[in-house]
Formats: structure tokens, C-alpha cells, sequence
């Protein structure tokens, strides 16, 4: 026999929308911010680290970091973060969400100012101490995952959860906007004082002294609007369902919701005294009842993170390829910089933030399932509408159509997985796990990054040498990158089978934590009338 | 040099405040509505951000005026004209004991503002991209200060 709701979570469930629901998109979304203004900002600078740290005496084109100082900080802090995943989403279940959440934002903030302040004398150690910091720097905001998700799911209600969690997530597109908009300010600035010639003119005047100011201002300030937050994430008080369900702290619980909903609850011991479910992650149980939902969650997240981070990666190369950038040695260090942020701040504008904001509209109105479906469907079909007729892309004249299709192709991956994989983990497991499967879901999404980011790094490597970046290796060209996308996306279609449709339920019916452990047959719940008593019985 | 590109992304910004001064006072409104919060503290905070978002708003109308964008100077001329008319009228700051008399007329003209700077942002994304996508390409002539102030 199922056990009733708890008042406090009923109270949760259906409060109307208030503005302390904004106030906690804000505040979890500040973390998401500082992670997208973070993981963006590298990818603005690296051609001016090539520049600056790699400069190679008469050569032809301007220095570039080699392959795997490129690999180490592109990719250090994705290590960092699958670490951060799935260390703090444990943790999150073990302490608590709030105490951890201090920590990361904390971590994230101190490492990014440090790693603007890479010291060293010679390229090598700048580079070490930006590999290292930045380590660290993905730690925290792996961590910033799980957590933000956990505690908004567990504070919105049932009707407009996914909007909510979504909103969250979609703070992310205003952190790369805000990278990209502060890099274009910054690098005009500097232009505008400091003039210096295009690199075919002379490849030494070219980087002048002070570009090395430019990149570490850009990827410090991103530490700014995190630090502003802190003090309202220590004032948040811990989510309730985590203290009324694995911190078995019934009347805190009701205490801490009244205060924050404005609405009077009453605690109720008597309803923990009954027996729990106590089945533990990994145990035959767990696998029974959540196994599949697990390997969906993963298995979407990672397939998506492949196609989604290559595509970022290597954007710059793309925009070359098609001549929206032109030949880097035409340009000055700061002019590559300022044209670079541009043609990114731009596609990002017009592609993945719209691609946001519609998931949040649509989530609790289509549901995940659909959203996921068709932005995997999408994708596909507009990977392989670039790739099969590749070479038509390449003439100047089908430049435009080339930037249209791709943008589509990052309109859908938001207007669908990327942020449906992130909706769903946090919705559908029970309390005591829901971080910890978010965390490992959320880990292997960043795996799937790290093969998207390094493999393609090689993998879209012209097969003509000569025209191959110095130091790499010849790939399969871009063309046949393309199509292993177009089919790693037909994958993602495949597996979002798996995942079950979270929206318009509780978070207790749909994770089943209200059944009884030796329920045997189907997960499915009595009528709803049933459970949704909103009086304590006597 | 970017001056144009620089313009659109101040008015892209200064327009997402004003759209989010909007949805905080209406979703103050809202929670009136449902009992959350009570009318001196809604008034209070309310009646904070009143005159300052005048005061933003007229900015970014002068701001179009003065860089010659007729269209957009236009456009958010009706609401500066409303602005001004109930400062005059004082009518501007909400009263603690009638605010639940103009609660609805409230709510609606906060819903107004609402859609109109959301319009207002979508057009300023669509000049953004232009000014991205049109500025000259090739050569070091646009970073030529003095040219690139005749431009406007």
C-alpha cells in the first residue's frame, strides 16, 4: 500500500508560481552561468595563447598551440568537471545539497580568478598552471550540475517543473553571451589603444605586449556575477524533500518551506515512523525499478555531448573554412580575437539561446520525451544535410546557407537533448539517489564531450597533409566527421526510448518512493485521488 | 573600428533590464493576487523600481534619438509619452491602500510592457546579427578610427 504524501511536499507540489521560484532560477542559474562563461571563454583565447606563447620565428602562418597543449586546455577542465559530476552529486546525497553548494561556487570562483594569474616564465609552465587551475576549476563546476538540478527540481512545483529546471539550465546561454559580448568589448578596447599591424605585415609587432592582459582579464571576470550570488545561496535553506525524506527531519522541513512559501504547513513526525523502502544504488531493486531509466539518462547525455562539444570546437575552423574569419595571418593577435568572439557571440545568439528559452516555453506543455525525440530527429537530419553534399558548403556563395544549417543543428540540440538530458535525471529518481544519478548521468555526458572535443580535434583533420595544421596528424576531413554525427545523433533518436515521461507528476510518484519495497509486477500507482491527501491523518 | 556592433549589444542589454524590471513587477503582482506577499510590501518594492525604470526607459529612447535610428526611436515613443503623462498626473507610484482597486489595470499594463519589450529585444537581435554580418570584412581600413566615425 502506497504511503500518503507528506503535507510539506504537497505543499511544494502545488504552489502557484511565485517570485521565489525566480529568485531560485537566479540563484542556481549563477553557477550555470560562470560554468558556460567559463568552458566558452577558452575557446575565444586559444588562438591568441598560440600567438602569444607559440610563436614560431618566419613562419608563414601565426604560432598555434600544438595538439596537445590545445587537447590539455580544451579538455582539462572537462576531465575536472566528470570528476566534479560524480564526486559532489554523491556527496549532495550524502551531506545535503545546500552545504556542498557553497563549496562548488566557492571552487569555481577561486579558480578562475587563478587561472587568469598563470604565472611562469617560459610558455611551458603558463600553460601548466592554466592546465591545473582550470582542473580545478571544472571540479567545481562539475559539482554545479547535479546540485542546481536537484534543488531546483526539488523546490519548483509539479506544474511548471521542467520550465523551471530548464530556466536554470538556459542561464547557460546567457553566460556564453555574456563571454562572447565582454570579449568582443574588451578586445575592441584593446585594439582601439593599442594599434598594431596584421601578422603578414610583421609577424612580431603583430601580438603586442599587452594581448597576454587581454585573455586573463576575459576569462577572470567570469568569476564577478558567481561571487555576487554566494551570499544568497548560504541564505537558501536546505530543499525539503531532501530534509523531510533522506534527512528524515519532518518538522525542519515544514519550518524551512513555510518561511520561503509564505504559507503556513504543519510538520508531520508521525508519517516518517513508517517503514521506508530502503533499497540501496546498484542493488538488485535499484536495477529492477531504475536500471533502464539509468541507461537511458547516460546513454542520451553522453551520445548528445559528442555531437554537441565537437560541434563547438571545432566552429572556428568552420568559419574559416567558409570565410567569415578570414586567413589569421591577415589579422593582428587582438583582432583574431575580437572576430573570433563576434562570429561565435553571434550563432550563439541567434541559434542556441532562442533554442533555450522555446524548451522552457514547450516542457511542460509537449513534455521531454517529445522535445528530445524531435531535436535528436532534427539534428540528424541537419548533420547529414551538411555533410552529404558537403562540397556545395564550401563555394563562397552557399556561405550563408552553410551558417544557417548549422545554427538549426544548435537550435535543435537546445530546443531538445541538451536540455531534456538535463531535466529528466533530476526527475525521476528517488530523493536519496536523485543527485547521484543526476551526477553519473551528467559524468558520462561530459565522456561523451571529452571524445566529441579531442576526437574531432583529430578526427576533422584534412586527409590532404599539406593542408593540415601543424602538428597533427591527417584525419578523415571534416565532410566525413560530419556524417559520424549525423549517425551518433540517430543513436540518441534509438535510446530516448528508454527514458520515461516525467511531465505534470510529483517527484515522489514518479521516482515510486511512496511504494512499498515488496511491491511486485509494475511500477504503476493507484489513481492519483488516493495519494494527494493534503490532511494529516489523526 | 566596432562601434556599431558595441551600440546594438548597450541596447541589448539595457532593454533585458527593462524587460526584467517588467516581469519582477508583475510577478510581484501575481503573488499579491495569491496572498504571498502583502500589499505594503508589495508597494514598497514596487514603487523602488518605478521612477528608475522611467528614468532607463527615457535613456534608451534619447539614445535612439540622438543616434539617429528614427524607426526604433519611433517605436518606443508611445511609452515614453505614457511615462511622462503619469508623472505628471502622479499617478506613477502605487497606493498602498487601493492597490488592490487597480490591481487588474496594473497587472495589464506591466503584461503590456511585457510583450513590448520582448518585441523590442527580438528587433535589437535581428540589427545585432545585421551589423555583425554586414560590417566590412576584408582589409585594415574599417580599423581606421576617423573612418569608421563617419559611418554614422
Amino acid at each position: 500500500m502506497a504511503r500518503e504524501q507528506l503535507q510539506v511536499l504537497n505543499a511544494l507540489d502545488v504552489a502557484k508560481t511565485q517570485w521565489y521560484h525566480f529568485t531560485a532560477i537566479i540563484i542556481a542559474g549563477m553557477g550555470f552561468f560562470t560554468d558556460a562563461y567559463d568552458l566558452f571563454c577558452i575557446s575565444l583565447v586559444t588562438k591568441l595563447l598560440g600567438r602569444i606563447y607559440y610563436h614560431v620565428e618566419n613562419a608563414e602562418k601565426p604560432g598555434i598551440l600544438p595538439p596537445n597543449v590545445s587537447a590539455a586546455v580544451n579538455g582539462v577542465a572537462f576531465c575536472g568537471t566528470l570528476a566534479g559530476q560524480l564526486f559532489f552529486g554523491w556527496l549532495g546525497d550524502k551531506m545535503g545539497r545546500k552545504k556542498v553548494y557553497g563549496m562548488t561556487l566557492m571552487l569555481m570562483v577561486i579558480c578562475s580568478v587563478a587561472s587568469g594569474l598563470s604565472f611562469g616564465h617560459n610558455p611551458k609552465s603558463v600553460m601548466t598552471t592554466l592546465c591545473f587551475f582550470r582542473f580545478w576549476l571544472g571540479f567545481g563546476i562539475g559539482g554545479d550540475y547535479p546540485l542546481s538540478a536537484t534543488i531546483m527540481s526539488e523546490y519548483a512545483n509539479k506544474k511548471t517543473r521542467g520550465a523551471f529546471i530548464a530556466a536554470v539550465f538556459a542561464m547557460q546561454g546567457f553566460g556564453i553571451l555574456a563571454g562572447g559580448i565582454f570579449a568582443i568589448i574588451s578586445s575592441a578596447a584593446f585594439e582601439a589603444k593599442f594599434d598594431a599591424p596584421a601578422y603578414e605585415v610583421d609577424p612580431v609587432k603583430s601580438t603586442v605586449p599587452q594581448a597576454d592582459y587581454l585573455w586573463r582579464i576575459i576569462v577572470m571576470v567570469g568569476a564577478i556575477p558567481a561571487a555576487m550570488t554566494y551570499y544568497w545561496r548560504m541564505k537558501m535553506p536546505e530543499t525539503a524533500r531532501y530534509t523531510a525524506l533522506v534527512a528524515k527531519n519532518a518538522k525542519q522541513a515544514a519550518s524551512d518551506m513555510s518561511r520561503v512559501l509564505q504559507v503556513d504547513i504543519e510538520a508531520e513526525p508521525q508519517k516518517m515512523e513508517e517503514s521506508v523502502s530502503a533499497f540501496k544504488l546498484f542493488s538488485k531493486e535499484f536495477m529492477r525499478r531504475h536500471g533502464l531509466h539509468l541507461l537511458g539518462t547516460t546513454s542520451t547525455w553522453f551520445l548528445l555531448d559528442i555531437a554537441f562539444y565537437s560541434q563547438n570546437l571545432f566552429q572556428k575552423d568552420i568559419f574559416s573554412a567558409i570565410g567569415w574569419i578570414p586567413p589569421a595571418k591577415t589579422m593582428n593577435a587582438i583582432q583574431e580575437v575580437y572576430r573570433i568572439a563576434r562570429a561565435q557571440t553571434l550563432i550563439a545568439l541567434c541559434s542556441t539561446v532562442p533554442g533555450y528559452w522555446f524548451t522552457v516555453f514547450f516542457i511542460d506543455r509537449i513534455g521531454r520525451f517529445a522535445i528530445q525525440l524531435m531535436g535528436f530527429f532534427f539534428m540528424t537530419v541537419f548533420m547529414f544535410a551538411l555533410a552529404i553534399p558537403y562540397n556545395h558548403w564550401t563555394h563562397k556563395d552557399n556561405r550563408i546557407g552553410f551558417v544557417v544549417i548549422y545554427s538549426l543543428t544548435f537550435f535543435f540540440a537546445n530546443f531538445g537533448p541538451n536540455a531534456t538530458t538535463f531535466v529528466v535525471p533530476a526527475e525521476i529518481f528517488p530523493a536519496r539517489f536523485r543527485s547521484t544519478c543526476h551526477g553519473i548521468s551528467a559524468a558520462s555526458g561530459k565522456l561523451g564531450a571529452i571524445i566529441g572535443a579531442f576526437g574531432f580535434l583529430y578526427l576533422a583533420q584534412s586527409k590532404d597533409k599539406a593542408k593540415v595544421d601543424a602538428g597533427y596528424p591527417t584525419g578523415i576531413g571534416v565532410k566525413n566527421s560530419l556524417i559520424v554525427l549525423g549517425v551518433i545523433n540517430f543513436l540518441g533518436i534509438l535510446f530516448t526510448f528508454l527514458v520515461p515521461e516525467s511531465n505534470g507528476k510529483s517527484l515522489e510518484e514518479m521516482s515510486g518512493e511512496n511504494e512499498d519495497e515488496n511491491e511486485t509486477g509494475a511500477m504503476e500507482l493507484e489513481p492519483s485521488g488516493l495519494n494527494r491527501r493534503t490532511v494529516p491523518v489523526a | 573600428m566596432a562601434w556599431d556592433l558595441i551600440y546594438w549589444l548597450i541596447c541589448f542589454c539595457i532593454d533585458l533590464a527593462l524587460f526584467a524590471s517588467s516581469l519582477y513587477q508583475y510577478v510581484m503582482l501575481t503573488d499579491l493576487e495569491a496572498d504571498y506577499i502583502n500589499p505594503y510590501e508589495l508597494s514598497s518594492r514596487i514603487n523602488q523600481l518605478v521612477v528608475p525604470e522611467f528614468v532607463v526607459h527615457i535613456v534608451f529612447c534619447a539614445l535612439f534619438l540622438l543616434t539617429q535610428h528614427w524607426f526604433m526611436f519611433l517605436i518606443t515613443v508611445p511609452i515614453t509619452c505614457y511615462i511622462v503623462m503619469l508623472f505628471v498626473k502622479q499617478q506613477h507610484l502605487i497606493d498602498v491602500t487601493e492597490v488592490f482597486r487597480v490591481l487588474n489595470t496594473e497587472k495589464k499594463c506591466r503584461l503590456v510592457k511585457l510583450g513590448f519589450y520582448f518585441s523590442l529585444l527580438a528587433i535589437i537581435i535581428v540589427r545585432l546579427f545585421i551589423s555583425g554580418i554586414l560590417f566590412p570584412r576584408s582589409g585594415s581600413e574599417e580599423f581606421d578610427l576617423r573612418a569608421s566615425f563617419l559611418e554614422f
